[in-house]
């Protein structure tokens, strides 16, 4: 009598509630979700090969919906007209499969998630093929390149002329000249293919309304554009990693690829400290400042997502993350790139420092990049109001609080007059807090 | 620092009217005096003193605030901490005060970071109900009481305290309320009777309160005094004591309510849909079904109901006219009744979908055409932009010179009346000028345009130059030469564009309105100094702008005279934009001219006969 083989089927390794729900773009999706995770609205549904999931969901149409996701990505397809990113079918999808009511052994998937499949797989491969940036015509990248440094050029010597203009005419014209007077401008910038610039001069139209000493910050802005556009413009003089970080601030990116590649990985039990996002445009950004413990570097992770799909989750504020980082070439390395992350650790709370030892640390950087306006700060100190919120530390010195980040009336709580440990970012108008430990060691966003 | 002020003032007021100071940066040697344009030196100094200024900065000193003592109570859990975010965050079911008064009766206090949430929250609330504020109060701590002394909102967590009998006699509402619950809470009895004796002396607010104490210990025995008050004459009492009567198991009201709702329900059956079963080869259900995927796919509902009726009503005309089978006319009229109900729009749409289709045909190309035809098919050839009876969108990048090209083209062809192509506002959201939409569409008409418009010449571009000529000559209002001279510059017809600037002298030398002009020059100058996407000649810009300017100065003290409020106003920014507009412009003479015309308003003379220079050869005085 033989034993029949027990068939291995090589299925990805199951997810849990927790991680489907965090890809969840907000939380309506996730209510919804979990109510459309049930047997009864899914007739058809399967689980094939290394990570892929399909299944029918019956919906309001006539014709159920059908949904494919891939798990090596994410990613995912279904033929529902909803605009978010995955979208309530796919997530019902794969909290069933997490909660393994999902069929391994149905056999092949249909015709039409085979085929999406199969193209994702190939088109996967083609990009994975040519991963480290070859360009299939080195020609015609060589004259794009070329053509892009041209406009490049004439836009910064445009904009040179346009900020001469604004201070030879003066600069309380601004208070009266509305948005479209920046708006244009960074159009202009735009067509030169510089949008980092372009950036830059969109935010400075809300300065003039900024109130008291609007006019100091609104020349301090003009002046560091104006040597942005010098330095650009004398690009023969400045040492590699300055002139990395000059073309990356004019809206040179680097692929990541490029990156990955050209890079030393530094190996680390990288601390997540803080975490921020900002939205721009139809952009969310998420940057997420990381120490090291043992090498002691900071690092800032950026991610993005379009508006209506989740951002990445992978670093959680409080954990330690054994990782290794690949930094963007700069005169002041900070960006950084994760290449692989190993595992997943407890963290404890960082050592904080001093007050002063944060300014000097800042200063030495923005020797070697005096464009840098975002400073990773770990300090202990102790709200205080002198009379705008500030934190105080135990030598006495004292920072004042950004006013964007409000009142922070939870920093205060949790404090309540004892020093706490507190990360966030220096910039040149304040800190701000991000992240706070309470004395139980357990970690706080603010 | 003084000398980062005295740069700022500086730049304020411009490098035209005040010096560049003389700024010390620690650290760097500063040049004597250097040469250059004093606004790159302002802007240069700036910069070093940015960052010097940046990197030196000093800590300042603040007070620290008291420390507080520690809490003795120990805080809940995680998930519980969680949940009161959730709470607090505003997700459905609102538990605050369940979760509250079970952490307060088991001695926990709220996690810190949420303990501000929770004090906004409870600040929120209504006077007339203090229990949720004494809940967050318990619930907070000393820490709560720490936050009250910093924030003047939370001072409720500090000056509140537990209600004696001096609360009903002197207290406000609050502390009534406090009392009343407490009382409800002890002995429901003898706050049933001090309701009952206080109840016509109180206002309606009073009485809301005083139901919404009573619907705490509920019995029969509160039954009279809330059926009273289901008469007062407040709708808000009434309302109140409905809900808390309607909560009461076994009182009248709860009957009565019973019953009458029982007479309104019943239950109700749907209806199974019916099936159509078709045979081929029958023309006219075939035809009304295809009118009616037609109409579907516009979004108009159109039913297999609707096809049958259409289909008997066409049989139905066919035999009252005496006709074998029904035709076009009885077809298309059942579809005007019934699939289009009535409607002559959605009539038109099945008669071009169906009767007349769309294909466009093509001419061989030895056919003799008019030269302008031929000129036209050879651009169109030679920037790959085919005509098509299908609209079509296209989408120009202005820095590629084919897509310059073809802008170029379409404008020309706009020039001529020949509207193959209509701009498109806004199709991609775009926040460079490089972009340019547009939409493509061939009629048969414009052939016949395009005919016509070749009496201006033997190709595109002459034709277009001729036209705008003929066009500035015919002109009689100065915002139509304005708004040709920008189509011209649009168009790139450089060899126009002298003539269509000396009609807009001739005009403007007649006219006193020169509102307009200045309302098109600041863009003009704009893209003459920055220059602009489409590469158009500065200089030739430059030329335009300098003729506006000289017609604005001759007419301005004109046009300043006798306005009322509005127009003042108006009037006051155009001249605004128009100062700035000569002062970026190269030209020394130009900017004199407009200061003096500036000085003459200012002096409030009457305007004085127009100088020399306003006069150009030909015009009439």
């Amino acid at each position: 009598m033989s034993v029949s083989r027990v068939r291995v089927a090589t299925v990805a390794e199951r997810w849990d509630r927790v991680r489907v729900l965090a890809l969840a773009p907000d939380a309506p999706s996730q209510r919804v979700a979990q109510s459309l995770a049930s047997g009864r609205a899914w007739p058809l549904a399967g689980a094939a090969g290394p990570g892929a999931l399909w299944g029918e969901c019956r919906g309001s149409a006539v014709t159920p919906y059908r949904t494919v996701v891939d798990l090596t990505g994410p990613a995912y397809r279904c033929s529902c007209p909803s605009r978010k990113f995955p979208c309530k079918h796919a997530l019902a999808l794969l909290l069933l499969w997490a909660d393994g009511s999902v069929k391994d052994d149905v056999g092949e998937p249909p015709e039409w998630a085979a085929s999406w499949l199969t193209a994702r797989a190939a088109k996967v491969g083609h990009t994975q093929a040519g991963e480290p940036g070859e360009p299939k015509d080195p020609k015609t990248a060589a004259r794009r390149a070329e053509q892009r440094e041209a406009r490049v050029a004439t836009g910064l010597a445009e904009l040179d002329r346009w900020l001469c203009d604004q201070v030879r005419q003066g600069l309380a014209a601004s208070q009266r000249a509305g948005y479209g007077h920046w708006d244009d401008i960074a159009a202009r910038m735009v067509d030169a293919q510089a949008p980092g610039l372009a950036e830059r001069l969109r935010a400075l139209a809300s300065v003039p309304y900024s109130g008291a000493g609007w006019d100091g910050r609104l020349l301090e802005e003009y002046a560091l554009l104006r040597l942005l556009a010098v330095a650009y413009r004398r690009s023969a003089e400045p040492p590699p990693p300055l002139l990395a970080t000059i073309r990356s601030r004019v809206g040179f990116s680097l692929r990541q690829a490029d990156v990955l590649a050209g890079g030393q990985p530094v190996r680390d039990h990288w601390q997540v400290l803080a975490r921020r996002d900002l939205k721009q445009d139809r952009i969310r950004t998420r940057r997420t400042w990381l120490r090291g413990r043992k090498t002691g570097r900071t690092a800032l992770v950026l991610s993005f997502a379009p508006a209506g799909q989740a951002l990445d989750d992978t670093l959680t504020v409080g954990t330690d993350a054994d990782a290794d980082l690949v930094f963007y070439p700069g005169a002041v390395p900070l960006r950084a790139v994760v290449l692989g992350k190993h595992d997943a650790l407890d963290g404890s709370p960082p050592a904080g420092d001093t007050i002063a030892g944060l300014l000097a640390g800042y200063a030495a950087a923005l020797a070697a990049d005096p464009w840098l306006d975002s400073w990773p700060a770990v300090l202990e100190v102790t709200p205080a109001r002198s009379p705008a919120p500030a934190v105080s530390d135990a030598a006495g010195h004292a920072l004042p609080l950004h006013p964007g980040a409000g009142d922070c009336w939870p920093l205060f709580a949790l404090s309540a007059g004892h020093p706490v440990t507190v990360a966030g970012e220096w910039t040149p108008h304040g800190l701000w807090p991000l992240t706070a430990w309470d004395e139980g060691g357990r970690v706080v966003p603010l | 620092m003084s000398t980062w002020q005295d740069l700022v003032t500086a730049s304020l007021l411009g490098t035209e009217r005040t010096a560049v100071p003389l700024v010390a940066v620690p650290g760097v040697p500063t040049p004597a005096d250097a040469p250059g344009d004093p606004a790159a030196i302002l802007l240069d100094r700036a910069a070093l003193l940015t960052v010097a200024r940046r990197g030196g900065r000093p800590a300042e000193r603040a007070e620290p605030l008291p420390a507080t003592e520690p809490d003795p109570a120990p805080t809940v859990s995680p998930a519980a901490g969680r949940r009161l975010a959730r709470m607090l965050g505003g997700e459905p079911p609102d538990l605050l005060a369940e979760w509250l008064t079970a952490a307060v009766t088991r001695g926990r206090r709220a996690p810190a970071y949420l303990l501000p949430a929770l004090l906004d929250r409870a600040r929120r609330v209504t006077p007339a109900d203090p229990e949720l504020r004494l809940l967050a109060a318990k619930a907070g701590g000393s820490r709560a009481r720490w936050l009250a002394g910093l924030n003047p909102d939370w001072t409720f967590v500090t000056a509140h305290a537990r209600p004696g009998d001096d609360a009903w006699r002197l207290g406000d509402a609050g502390q009534r309320r406090g009392y009343l619950t407490a009382l409800r809470a002890h002995d429901p009895g003898a706050a049933r009777e001090l309701i009952a004796g206080n109840w016509d002396a109180a206002g309606p607010d009073e009485r809301v309160m005083f139901v919404n104490v009573m619907a705490g210990g509920l019995s029969l025995a509160d039954e009279p005094l809330l059926e009273a008050a289901l008469d007062d004459r407040s709708a808000w009492v009434r309302k109140m004591a409905a809900d808390v009567l309607a909560a009461l198991p076994g009182s009248a009201l709860a009957q009565r309510m019973a019953e009458r709702a029982g007479r309104c329900l019943r239950l109700d059956r749907g209806i199974r849909g019916t099936r159509l079963f078709r045979s081929p080869g029958q023309p006219v259900e075939r035809w009304l079904a295809k009118a009616a995927a037609v109409l579907r796919d516009e979004g108009i509902p159109a039913s297999s109901a609707h096809v049958i009726e259409s289909v008997r009503l066409a049989e139905a005309l066919a035999a009252l006219r005496g006709r074998p089978l029904a035709g076009l006319e009885e077809v298309t009229e059942a579809a005007r009744s019934v699939l289009c109900e009535g409607s002559d729009l959605l009539t038109a749409l099945i008669q071009r979908r169906l009767v007349v289709g769309e294909r466009l045909g093509t001419v061989p190309p030895a056919t003799p055409m008019v030269p302008l035809q031929r000129d036209l098919q050879d651009q169109q050839r030679h920037l790959r932009l085919r005509p098509g009876a299908e609209p079509r969108d296209y989408d120009l990048d202005l820095r590629k010179p084919n897509d310059l090209a073809r802008s170029r083209l379409l404008y020309r062809l706009a020039l001529l009346d020949v509207a193959w192509g209509t701009p498109l506002q806004g199709r991609t959201p775009n926040i460079g000028t490089f972009r340019e939409s547009w939409q493509l569409t061939w009629r048969p008409e414009l052939d016949l345009a395009l005919i016509e418009a070749s009496m201006w010449g033997s190709t595109v571009a002459a034709a277009a130059a001729q036209r705008a000529r003929s066009i500035a000559a015919g002109a009689t209002a100065l915002d139509e030469l304005t708004a040709l001279t920008e189509r011209c510059l649009l168009a790139d017809l450089g060899d126009a564009l002298p003539a269509v600037l000396a009609a807009v002298r001739d005009r403007a030398a007649l006219e006193v309105d020169v509102t307009h002009l200045m309302a098109a020059l600041p863009a003009l100058v704009r893209a003459a100094r920055y220059g602009d996407v489409r590469g158009t000649d500065p200089a030739r810009l430059g030329e335009v702008a300098v003729e506006m300017i000289t017609r604005v100065c001759a007419g301005l003290p004109a046009a300043v005279a006798s306005l009322d409020e509005t127009a003042e106003q108006a009037m006051r920014e155009r001249i605004d934009a128009v100062n700035s507009a000569t002062g970026l412009l190269a030209d020394g003479a130009c900017r004199d001219r407009w200061l003096d015309t500036l000085a003459v308003l200012a002096r409030g003379d009457d305007p004085p006969d127009p100088p020399a220079w306003a006069w150009a050869p030909g015009a009439r005085r």
